[in-house]
């Protein structure tokens, strides 16, 4: 099939602009070609064909209970296929919207919180607010439309700051670093991308109740899809920066994993008659099956420079750039930490004898909270501090965010990184020996997420570890 | 090649430099494979070339009858088996043990994949027994060749499952380990026992084919598809470890046909 390359667009672009406008006016074609579509889809659910509505949302996945279909639950979250699977599974919704509307141009709308030149950006594009639209001068119910219990929230300042994104140069890296888009091992690991603004996002705009807060749920909302656009352009943004290294162009990565990577491929739909994208077909957006491109793949000029500048600083923690990755040692460890409403803090006293470090602190130091559950439902967000002991000051070493836990079934694992190298510092202020560390982890109360019957998250263990 | 190059490549210099014992796993794993294969090799030509050679007793014989198997004993195919486990399915295990080693401390690395494979082992070991005695039982009636080809049918079959193409994602996952001591190793046996399921539904219909008999082809041949289909996991419906199987299919059953072939071959 050969055909235009189609253009994804901001969706402020679109839009009339307020809600007023919303309720009374003629929408842009592509956002009246999104309701559209979405309706149709939404009335296929009774039958649930493959083009309905429920369907593509139980593909992302579904509520416990759900009943079993191969072709459903499998997004794929903290793993480094994060990335080509959603770019996949937008392309195929994208297909099911245009083929319900008949318009082959048709071309999903991206959102663009991030665009410091729109001061409406972080909010909630009017199209999906309002309940009712006007089509053919008679008021209509809205289908982008949720109410604000499944829909409470909109993406914070702070999360959607894209520096720490688009600061690795490589796409996959050694545990426990990760790349653009995650770790070159088995781990359940988050690439930075995913990690923010994607998780942050989806815990800011899903709160404590909505669709967005957890991945059984968050594809049921139509802002989901224009979320994941904008993640997908992400993807184009950093692979345009220079230095960036795709996986497989970097050195240093198993071989094993390029080549599982090479031969990846994509399944949607029917199981009959499944659309199946492969690995070398999602690496060019503007060729076939996908022949789209996103209008604007520049990085906001302030970012670019900081980008610049930190990928040419000198290593600190983490934020080392080199595909031949140094050692990480544990040097300390404890288990079975259970993290309330109160927070949590474990005293860790480093297993010297591991590295003779009793001449001296580490050079930087990254904590690994892994096997992170949560039994019913946790905050969305949680700090992690350090001190050189107890009873002495603590440093912000991180936050990570908790999308992916609540919602889904009790064995549903995360893992996290914090690289605290730049606490190392205050430490030493602080009279750190460094013979050991007191890592402090608690909610973020002001991030939305549960407030009453919090069961907190549980944490299987949290590692200290140094490079060799 | 200079003496100065010769320096600077020499093994000594290289373990001084890295240490053997931080080798990756996998360069472990693919070395003791290895050599299990030439084991398997040599047995199997030990065999075909003994003077003493009870052709029914060979690892690869077709139509075996029970009684025949006295003289080699339910330990000599236990060995043989977890030879075949050792070069067949350890290979498969390097980047869980990779991963394993990376959460333990350094003193702690080898016990804990050492635990992680000898769990692994006892319970492939153990599947074979049972399939083994499934096998005799049915011996009267079956012969060897078709228990291969009909595990092999299967094997193939599942090629297609949606369900199993889903379970190969998850294949090498691994849960984090306590760091040291007690229940670092117990944390390693139960991520090995985690695993298990998902290894015995991946890989045991080829490993059940080789119960009655494990000639050359039919090992090589196993271990070709699911070292593919390892290296493969997210390929959807892959044909490459389908063909290996029904060409591993067809030999199987021809060279059990040839009544006058090289032995070791069958």
């Amino acid at each position: 099939m050969a055909g235009a390359v189609r253009i994804r667009d901001d969706v402020w672009k679109l839009s009339v602009g307020t809600l007023a406008a919303a309720r009374t006016q003629p929408w842009d074609p592509v956002l009246d070609g999104y309701a559209r579509g979405v309706e149709a889809m939404v009335a296929r659910d009774d039958a649930l064909t493959a083009d309905s509505w429920l369907w593509a949302a139980n593909t992302h996945n579904a509520p416990p209970g759900t009943p079993a279909n191969p072709m459903w639950k499998q997004c794929a979250h903290h793993k480094r296929f994060f990335l080509p699977w959603h770019r996949g599974y937008l392309a195929w919704f994208e297909a099911t919207i245009q083929t319900l509307i008949g318009d082959d141009d048709w071309a999903l709308p991206y959102w663009d919180y991030s665009d410091p030149n729109n001061p409406n950006a972080l909010k909630v594009p009017p199209e999906f607010k309002t309940d009712k639209r006007t089509v053919n001068g008679v008021l209509v119910d809205n289908p982008l439309f949720l109410s604000t219990q499944d829909r409470p929230g909109q993406p914070d300042p702070l999360d959607v700051d894209l520096l720490p994104a688009m600061t690795p140069r490589f796409f996959v890296r050694r545990p426990p670093a990760t790349g653009f888009g995650g770790s070159d091992g088995p781990e359940n690991r988050g690439g930075a991308v995913e990690t923010q603004p994607h998780d942050f996002v989806h815990g800011d705009i899903g709160g404590g109740t909505g669709f967005m807060r957890t991945t059984t749920l968050a594809a049921r909302d139509p802002i989901f899809w224009l979320h994941h656009a904008n993640i997908d352009r992400l993807w184009e943004v950093w692979h345009k920066l220079p230095g960036s290294v795709e996986l497989i162009n970097q050195g240093g990565v198993p071989a094993a994993t390029v080549t599982e990577w090479n031969s990846a491929a994509f399944a949607f739909g029917d199981p009959g008659a499944p659309v199946v994208y492969q690995m070398h077909q999602l690496a060019d957006t503007t060729a076939d099956p996908l022949r789209y491109r996103y209008r604007d793949t520049d990085l906001p000029p302030n970012v670019l420079a900081a980008v610049t500048a930190r990928r040419q600083g000198g290593p600190m923690g983490l934020d080392e750039h080199t595909p031949r990755e140094r050692r990480w040692d544990p040097l300390a460890a404890t288990e079975g930490v259970d993290v309330g409403t109160d927070g949590a803090q474990r005293a860790l006293q480093f297993d010297a004898g591991q590295l003779g470090l009793a001449g001296g602190v580490p050079s930087a130091l990254v904590i690994e909270l892994t096997g992170v559950r949560a039994a019913a439902d946790c905050h969305n967000v949680y700090f992690v501090d350090v001190a050189a002991r107890d009873g002495a000051p603590t440093h912000r070493a991180g936050r990570f965010s908790t999308f992916g836990l609540s919602g889904t079934p009790a064995d549903e694992e995360r893992d996290y990184v914090v690289d605290a190298s730049a606490a190392i510092p205050a430490l030493v202020a602080d009279n750190w020996n460094g013979r050991g560390l007191v890592v402090a982890v608690s909610p973020d109360r002001e991030s939305g997420g549960s407030s009453e019957g919090d069961d907190g998250i549980q944490i299987r263990q949290i590692t200290v570890l140094s490079p060799r | 090649m200079t003496t100065a190059s010769v320096a600077r490549y020499s093994p000594r210099r290289w373990l001084d430099r890295r240490g053997i014992a931080d080798a990756h796993p996998g360069w472990w794993l693919d070395a003791t494979a290895g050599l299990a294969w030439v084991a398997l090799v040599a047995w199997a030509v030990a065999e075909a070339a003994g003077p003493a050679h009870d052709i029914s007793a060979m690892p690869g014989m077709p139509a075996v009858p029970p009684s025949a198997h006295h003289q080699h004993g339910a330990e000599a195919w236990g060995a043989h088996w977890v030879l075949m486990v050792v070069a067949m399915m350890w290979p498969l295990y390097a980047a869980p043990a990779a991963a394993l080693r990376r959460t333990v401390f350094r003193r702690w690395q080898a016990p804990t994949i050492a635990m992680y494979l000898a769990i692994l082992t006892v319970l492939w070991l153990v599947v074979g027994y049972l399939a083994r005695g499934m096998y005799l039982l049915s011996a009267p009636i079956i012969p060897a060749w078709a228990w291969s080809a009909a595990w092999l049918v299967v094997a193939i079959a599942g090629l297609r499952s949606l369900w199993r193409a889903r379970l190969l994602w998850t294949c090498q996952q691994v849960k984090t380990l306590a760091p040291c001591g007690r229940r670092a190793l117990t944390g390693a046996a139960t991520v090995a026992a985690r695993a298990w399921p998902r290894c015995a539904a991946l890989c045991g219909p080829v490993m059940v084919a080789m119960a009655a008999g494990h000639p050359l082809p039919l090992m090589v041949g196993a271990s070709a598809a699911v070292w593919w289909e390892q290296r493969h996991p997210r390929a959807w419906r892959d044909p490459t470890p389908t063909v290996v199987l029904a060409v591993t299919l067809f030999a199987t059953v021809s060279l059990s046909l040839i009544k006058e072939g090289p032995s070791w071959l069958m």
